[in-house]
C-alpha cells in the first residue's frame, strides 16, 4: 500500500483509512437497523396497582409477560405538597384515556388521565363525593357507567362517565352489609356483590343505571364468602368458602335466583378467598390465602360441576388474596399481599397454570389491579 | 428525592476544557507539534431513546442541537474532544455533556474521525404526571462513535454525519440510545 500525506503533513498508511471508511459504512449500516429495530417494538398494555400508599403503573409486554415500572410511579391524589389519598381500587375505562380510584380515606373518587406514550397518571380535579369508605370499583363493558362499593356505609353508588371521564351520580342501593367485591358477566344486566359479614352474595339487576334486586337476594351462604367469580355469559356463580375450605358453585337462573351446581361444594387449599373464570368459561381458580396456593379446576359447561386438575400449579407468593385476569387473556395475576407482589402465571392450553417467571414487585400490599385494554 | 445539579455539569465541563489546555500546552512546549487546532461543532441532532426502559410505549425519535470544541491534533492525530448535545420529545428531555478522546485520519479530501465519551446526562420528564418524585435525573453517560467530514475552506468544515451509540442509565434504568448529528466545523488555528 502507498502512504498518503495527512493535511497536517504526516504519513498515514492508506489500509487504515479503507478500513475507517468501511467501518463508518457498518456505523451507518447498524444505525439504520437500530432504527428498524425500534420501530417494530412488540405491543404492550399498562397495569395499574392501588395500594394503599398510591397508584403504582407498569408496562407489561403482550407476548412475554415481562414488566416493566413506568418512571415517576407511584402515581398520587395528592392532599397537601407531602401526603396523598390512600387508593382502595382502581379500574381502567375501555377508551384506555381516564382511570378512576376510590380514595377510602377521602370518601372520593379521583380520576386520573392516562398519557397513552409514557404511561403517566395526573389528576383531573375536582374529586367526585362517593359513600363512605368506597371500595372496589367496576365500570361496564362500555365504560358509561361506574359503580362504587362503599365498605362502611354499606352501599353501591352508581355514577354515570361523561366523554370528557367526569363522573355524575345516577343512585345507590343500600345493601345492609359491607360489599367486599363485586362482578358484572359480559352478558346480560346483573351486577353480584360479595357482602362477608352477611355470608351473602346479594345479585341485583342493572337498568339505566339503576339496581334492584332480583328476586331472593341476597342468598345466603351457609360456608362462608369470599370474593366471587362468574362466567362471561353469567351461567355460574363461584364463591369461595374461607371458613370451609371449599368453593361453591352455582347456575345462575335467567331471573337470576341461584341453583347449586352437582357436587358443590368443592374441596379448596386453606382460606380460599377469591376465584376467577378464564375467557373460556372452562376452568376457574382459587387463590388460597391461607396455604399460598391456588387450587385450579374445569367447569362442565353444561352442569357447572368442578373438577380438580391434576396438574400443580405453580408456586405463588405470601397470602394470595385476589386474582386478576390480563384483558388478553394469557396470563393471571395473583396478588400476594403478604409479600407485596404479584405472580404473574400463564394460561396453559389445558387450563393449567403455568410459571412465566414475571413478577411484579409493588411498594406495599396490593388492594387492586387493572389493566389498559 | 433528585436534586438538581447544575453547577457540578458547568464545574465538570470548566475541568474538561482546563484539561484540554493542559495536555496540549506541553505538547507544543516540546516542539514536535504546532499550536494546536482548535475546532468548533455545532449543529442538528437525532437522537433515537431506548424510552421503553423508562415504561414508554416506544423509543422515542428526539430532536435537538449538539455542539463540541475539540483539539484533533495532539499526538499523531490523537486528540480531545469536549461536546454538549440537547434532545427534545415528547413527554422527555435529554442533555448530554460529556468529554474524551478521539482518533483522526485524513483519506483524500476526507477526515474521519472515531472518539470515546464519558460524561453525565440529564433526563427530564415533560409531563411527569401526579407524583412527589422529581422529575429528573442526572445520570452516567458514555457513548462511542465517529464522524466524517469534508472541508469547505481553510477554516469551514462540513460534518455530514456523526453516529454515536450513547449509553445513559437514567432513573435507574439503563438507556442504549442512536445519536446522529450533522453541522459544521469552524477551526481555529494552523493545521
Amino acid at each position: 500500500m502507498s502512504p498518503e500525506t495527512h493535511q497536517s503533513g504526516r504519513q498515514i498508511n492508506v489500509s487504515t483509512p479503507l478500513f475507517v471508511a468501511r467501518a463508518s459504512l457498518a456505523a451507518v449500516l447498524f444505525s439504520a437497523l437500530c432504527i428498524l429495530e425500534a420501530c417494530s417494538s412488540t405491543p404492550t398494555r399498562l397495569a395499574y396497582v392501588a395500594s394503599g400508599t398510591g397508584i403504582f403503573a407498569y408496562r407489561i409486554d403482550q407476548k412475554s409477560g415481562s414488566v416493566v415500572s413506568i418512571v415517576n410511579s407511584p402515581f398520587l391524589a395528592p392532599t397537601s405538597p407531602t401526603t396523598a389519598t390512600s387508593p382502595a381500587s382502581v379500574v381502567v375505562h375501555p377508551s384506555n384515556r381516564f382511570l378512576y380510584v376510590s380514595n377510602q380515606d377521602q370518601n372520593t373518587i379521583s380520576l386520573f388521565k392516562i398519557d397513552a406514550l409514557s404511561g403517566a397518571l395526573s389528576e383531573v380535579l375536582p374529586r367526585t363525593a362517593a359513600g363512605i369508605s368506597p371500595g372496589p370499583l367496576l365500570l361496564d363493558a362500555n365504560g358509561s357507567t361506574l359503580f362504587v362499593a362503599n365498605l362502611r356505609s354499606n352501599d353501591i353508588s352508581v355514577f354515570s362517565v361523561s366523554a370528557s371521564g367526569m363522573l355524575a351520580p345516577i343512585s345507590s342501593i343500600s345493601l345492609g352489609s359491607s360489599p367486599s367485591s363485586m362482578v358484572a358477566p359480559a352478558a346480560g344486566n346483573l351486577l353480584l356483590v360479595s357482602l362477608p359479614n352477611l355470608s351473602a352474595v346479594e345479585i341485583l339487576s342493572v337498568s339505566s343505571g339503576s339496581l334492584t334486586r332480583v328476586p331472593g337476594s341476597p342468598f345466603i351462604m351457609t360456608n362462608s364468602v369470599g370474593s366471587v367469580a362468574v362466567d362471561a355469559q353469567g351461567k355460574f356463580l363461584f364463591v369461595p368458602n374461607p371458613s370451609q375450605n371449599t368453593v361453591s358453585g352455582f347456575a345462575v337462573q335467567p331471573n337470576g335466583s341461584l341453583a347449586v351446581v352437582p357436587g358443590s361444594p368443592f374441596a379448596t387449599g386453606v382460606a380460599p378467598v377469591a376465584a376467577l373464570v378464564d375467557p373460556t368459561a372452562g376452568f376457574l381458580y382459587v387463590a388460597n390465602s391461607g396455604a399460598g396456593t391456588i387450587s385450579q379446576y374445569s367447569i362442565t359447561s353444561s352442569s357447572g360441576a368442578l373438577t380438580a386438575l391434576t396438574a400443580t400449579a405453580p408456586t405463588v407468593g405470601t397470602n394470595p388474596q385476589f386474582l386478576t385476569l390480563d384483558p388478553s387473556g394469557k396470563f393471571v395475576f395473583v396478588a400476594n399481599v403478604g409479600s407485596n407482589s404479584f405472580t404473574e402465571l400463564s394460561i396453559n392450553s389445558d387450563g393449567s397454570l403455568g410459571s412465566t417467571s414475571n413478577s411484579i414487585q409493588v411498594g406495599s400490599a396490593p388492594r387492586a389491579l387493572a389493566f389498559s385494554k | 428525592m433528585t436534586k438538581r445539579r447544575g453547577i457540578p455539569i458547568l464545574r465538570k465541563a470548566a475541568l474538561v476544557t482546563f484539561l484540554l489546555a493542559a495536555i496540549s500546552l506541553p505538547a507544543c512546549a516540546q516542539g514536535f507539534l504546532k499550536w494546536p487546532t482548535l475546532e468548533v461543532f455545532g449543529g442538528y441532532s437525532y437522537l433515537g431513546f431506548q424510552s421503553t426502559t423508562l415504561g414508554f410505549s416506544e423509543q422515542l425519535h428526539m430532536q435537538g442541537w449538539a455542539g463540541a470544541v475539540s483539539i484533533p491534533h495532539i499526538y499523531s492525530g490523537l486528540g480531545l474532544t469536549a461536546e454538549a448535545s440537547g434532545h427534545y420529545g415528547q413527554d422527555l428531555e435529554e442533555y448530554n455533556f460529556m468529554g474524551g478522546a478521539q482518533y483522526s485520519i485524513q483519506w483524500r479530501s476526507f477526515r474521519f474521525t472515531g472518539h470515546g465519551l464519558f460524561g453525565r446526562a440529564r433526563t427530564r420528564l415533560t409531563k411527569p404526571g401526579s407524583a412527589f418524585f422529581e422529575p429528573s435525573d442526572l445520570s452516567r453517560a458514555w457513548s462511542a462513535g465517529g464522524e466524517v467530514d469534508i472541508p469547505l475552506g481553510p477554516k469551514i468544515w462540513l460534518r455530514p454525519v456523526e453516529a454515536d451509540y450513547l449509553t445513559t442509565k437514567a432513573f435507574g434504568d439503563t438507556q442504549h440510545s442512536l445519536r446522529l448529528s450533522t453541522g459544521l466545523i469552524f477551526t481555529f488555528g494552523k493545521h
